[in-house]
């Protein structure tokens, strides 16, 4: 009874409360309404740091790491220009890195202040050129190539020599394609010959033909770990896939083994960058300074086992792991892949209605 | 309700006006201009004239309407089976059908994966039996097999709602008038049980229309319907397009929702036993 005229008597307070309540709750949903100053915001791709990596990095500059995952590159762009957020510092992929250098969307890093730069290779500076010219905006996390992971059981090496064995139908019915666009066409594009950066329309429609005339060969469209467990479990003799993924396919299953064709390969790096707005660009220096580290490049790198682009760590690992071709490809196949380019607005929309058409 | 009192749907208001009427409001902002922001019909145009969108759209209602006959034909005589047993057992039957929904829907899929891959359970039985495989996985037949598994109980609830509450009186009645066992079902029970029927039939077609999830996981990607092309379309930023083809899926659910509705209206509600 009192507690209903309490009430009564002052709806329109406590009305006016949970209102003002309700704004403070969706003000700090967003990460910048609550901001201090002791906090660094991450945006990376899921599972892509060793957690320890971050309490390691508190406990020295306390500094704490606060990060936002995301799957795909587009997710990332469409979150991250949406503005809603401002982050100190992001991962994200080659061409994806591309197009914000393009939108002026990223801020120059101050190598000099950034010692352990110096770990990683010439040979990733020299990849990462072709999206970041100048090697002002980017500093490497981990890089991979696109090959066939295959079951020795069922495919032979001299098959997986080149492309053609997903087109020629000899294993209809067992190839899993990649679900990406760009993959995808990649392959196709390589098949027949042409540029992967290629925006010709015929050359696209091609591959576009080419692809829509492979799928009643393909069992499925799927991506990474997907594809993975499918060829692990013998559901499916090839797979295009990433290295790293082969790596562990290959841990799990002993009949399986990773090809890169000859007639060519695409890499991808992931790299980090920090956004012109960001709050915080010194704590993001800090924490590259931190990553590059050889014994903390040396966690992720065991975290992840894709290819580290830290030099230190690969002259520190065993023989049996640097040699692996899964995980740290030839010079050979370095020296012949392309890096995926970001092509343009225009050209991104050709790629959508292809894709579509080929998985329609 | 008490005048005064009418702030405390406040709460409500704010999640009506954030979740619901905001991103309506976005769907046909996007959905009516283009890039540049003009005014347009070009996206809803160019989401029925497309090829790509149209195979989807075909294929869309073809799995729709096929998910839900088949709930309506598995689920129909188990609902008269249902109304004749004791109720214990009714509740107990009932209760089996909604366990699986109380596991994670991802899962749900992963096992029907499982199930039906090429080296699955069905066929490694086949193999061991010395018959033939079947190549299920990643079809379309997998993808009807998942949506009548997930949305079997939403065609069996209302229906056992409807046909467990038919008044036994009218069907002595009609016996004791001489009407044989058939006819007695098509004059009786037949006619009294259709307000659940098209309750269930409802609520099976429309999630099965915007479906993608279940045409992603165990399509293999090898088949786009409407929701996985709009799905598509939103994380590759095409909003505009997207928004063209949501527009025409809201449609085609209004239609089908305006065709069926007063009777499904009332066994809504009483969707729980």
């Amino acid at each position: 009874m009192k507690k209903t005229g309490f009430v009564r008597k002052n709806g329109k307070r406590l009305a006016a409360l949970v209102c003002a309540l309700l704004l403070v709750l969706a003000g700090c949903a967003s990460l910048t309404g609550c901001s201090s100053a002791e906090k660094l915001y991450l945006f990376n791709y899921g599972d892509y740091i060793d957690p320890q990596v971050y309490d390691l990095f508190e406990a020295e500059t306390g500094i704490r790491v606060v990060y936002d995952e995301y799957a795909a590159p587009e997710d990332m762009y469409a979150k991250f220009t949406s503005g809603s957020v401002t982050y100190d510092l992001i991962c994200t992929s080659d061409y994806m890195l591309e197009k914000l250098i393009g939108e002026d969307r990223l801020a120059p890093i101050n190598k000099d202040a950034i010692a352990t730069l110096s770990n990683i290779s010439r040979r990733q500076w020299d990849a990462t050129a072709a999206f970041d010219p100048e090697l002002q905006y980017t500093v490497p996390h981990f890089w991979g190539t696109l090959g066939i992971l295959y079951n020795t059981k069922t495919v032979t090496a001299e098959e997986v020599t080149s492309w053609d064995v997903l087109f020629d139908g000899s294993h209809a019915g067992n190839i899993v394609m990649p679900n990406s666009e760009r993959d995808a066409f990649f392959v196709a594009l390589t098949k027949l010959g042409y540029d992967a950066n290629t925006t010709d329309p015929t050359q696209l429609q091609a591959a576009s033909d080419l692809l829509k005339k492979q799928k009643a060969d393909v069992q499925a469209y799927l991506l990474d770990e997907a594809a993975r467990v499918k060829v692990e479990a013998e559901n499916a003799d090839l797979a295009v896939i990433y290295n790293g993924e082969a790596y562990l396919a290959m841990e799990n299953n002993e009949d399986l083994a990773f090809a890169v064709p000859e007639d060519g390969t695409c890499i991808w790096l992931d790299s980090f960058a920090i956004p012109v707005d960001a709050p915080n660009p010194a704590y993001a220096e800090k924490f590259l300074e931190f990553l590059c580290r050889e014994e903390i490049a040396a966690m992720n790198f065991e975290y992840i086992y894709y290819s580290t682009p830290n030099q230190a760590v690969i002259d520190g690992l065993d023989e049996e792991i640097a040699a692996n071709a899964a995980i740290f490809p030839a010079d050979s196949i370095h020296d012949k892949a392309s890096v995926l380019r970001y092509l343009g607005a225009e050209a991104e929309a050709l790629y959508s209605q292809l894709w579509k058409n080929v998985k329609s | 309700m008490n005048k005064k009192n009418l702030w405390l749907s406040g709460p409500y208001l704010v999640w009506i006006v954030g979740f619901i009427l905001l991103p309506l409001v976005t769907i046909f902002y996007y959905g009516f201009t283009t890039a540049q922001g003009g005014f347009t019909f070009a996206n809803i145009i160019n989401a029925v004239t497309d090829s790509a969108n149209l195979k989807a759209i075909g294929l869309t209602v073809l799995l729709a309407a096929l998910a839900t006959a088949i709930c309506l034909l598995l689920g129909y005589p188990l609902a008269l089976c249902l109304s004749r047993i004791g109720l214990k057992w009714q509740k107990a039957v009932i209760f089996l059908f909604i366990l699986p929904m109380w596991m994670n829907f991802m899962l749900q899929m992963v096992a029907i994966n499982v199930i039906l891959e090429d080296n699955g359970i069905i066929n490694t039985i086949l193999t061991a039996l010395g018959l033939e495989k079947v190549h299920i996985a990643n079809t379309f037949g997998a993808i009807l097999i998942g949506m009548v598994y997930d949305y079997f109980p939403f065609m069996l609830l209302p229906l056992y709602n409807t046909v467990s509450r038919l008044d036994g009186d009218l069907i002595n009645a009609s016996k004791d008038l001489g009407a044989g066992p058939l006819r007695t079902f098509f004059k009786i029970t037949f006619p009294l049980s259709l307000p659940g029927l098209v309750s269930g039939a409802t609520m099976v077609f429309i999630p099965a229309i915007s479906d993608f999830a279940i045409a992603e996981m165990l399509g293999g990607g090898k088949i786009m319907l409407v929701g996985n092309i709009v799905e598509m379309s939103f994380t590759k930023g095409q909003y505009y397009q997207g928004s063209g083809l949501a527009i025409l899926l809201m449609a085609f659910v209004i239609i089908s929702s305006l065709i069926t509705g007063e009777d499904g209206e009332n066994e809504g509600g009483a969707m729980l036993p």
